[in-house]
């Protein structure tokens, strides 16, 4: 789990923005390559390309098949997070809302970031950014508030799985309403 | 006492790991709920698939 010091006093808070400004970072690159390659591709083959990545990625959070996504797989630093008690947060969040250095357990946040690349204008993209870092930061926060971690914990390891298929599930109705 | 322990209890649930990704579903099913009566609420489809997105690798945090 987090490093310890993120958390002290009010860091938490810094490590949140970081992970909003990480989002919106990564949304605005891939909207940026999006305008270059949208031109290139009809709607209609993002859709199609979408829709076969979609069943692809359900499949495997269902467990069927073994799909490995690209990724940098790597853990932050440490060095990042004694920069301080606001820029070390703000830095480490950064990293992992921006995807720069962290581990992808699922495929929603690479479906995310097709659908960036092939259908988001530059508003929503830089809204779902942001609201990217905030869907990290849910998880984060809610244990940091719970008051037996340990509890937590089991509780996340009991559930995992519902939630991946949970949250899968419930991307379907956004991706139909983005694609009609 | 009593009160403050049933606080806690309820505090304790609302922070438990499913109750985000439970929200996120009937953010869900009102999004489908508002496109089966025709509307198109695009910046609410981005909200929830993006907080979808960020909850779903956040077990690797």
């Amino acid at each position: 789990m987090l490093i310890s010091s993120v958390w002290r006093e009010r860091s938490h808070w810094w490590f949140v923005v970081g992970l909003a400004i990480g989002g919106l970072i990564t949304a605005t690159i891939v909207t940026s390559v999006g305008v270059l390659v949208r031109p290139i591709l009809s709607h209609r083959i993002f859709v199609f390309l979408l829709v076969t990545f979609v069943a692809l990625v359900l499949v495997k959070e269902a467990g069927l098949i073994k799909l490995s996504l690209p990724q940098n797989a790597r853990q932050v630093p440490q060095r990042v997070v004694r920069d301080g008690a606001v820029y070390g947060p703000i830095k480490f969040g950064i990293e992992m809302g921006s995807g720069v250095r962290t581990y992808m357990t699922a495929g929603l946040p690479h479906i995310l970031a097709f659908c960036i690349l092939a259908f988001a204008r530059p508003i929503p993209a830089l809204c779902a950014g942001v609201c990217f870092g905030l869907g990290r930061a849910a998880m984060t926060l809610a244990r940091h508030w719970h008051t037996v971690r340990s509890d937590w914990d089991r509780a996340l390891f009991r559930h995992d799985e519902h939630i991946r298929i949970v949250l899968a599930i419930s991307i379907l109705p956004s991706l139909l309403v983005l694609t009609l | 006492m009593g009160v403050a322990t049933a606080a806690s209890r309820t505090f304790r649930r609302l922070t438990h790991p499913l109750v985000p990704a439970a929200v996120m579903a009937c953010g869900a099913l009102a999004l489908a709920a508002a496109a089966a009566f025709g509307h198109r609420p695009v910046l609410v489809a981005w909200v929830v698939l993006a907080l979808c997105a960020g909850y779903s690798i956040s077990g690797s945090v």
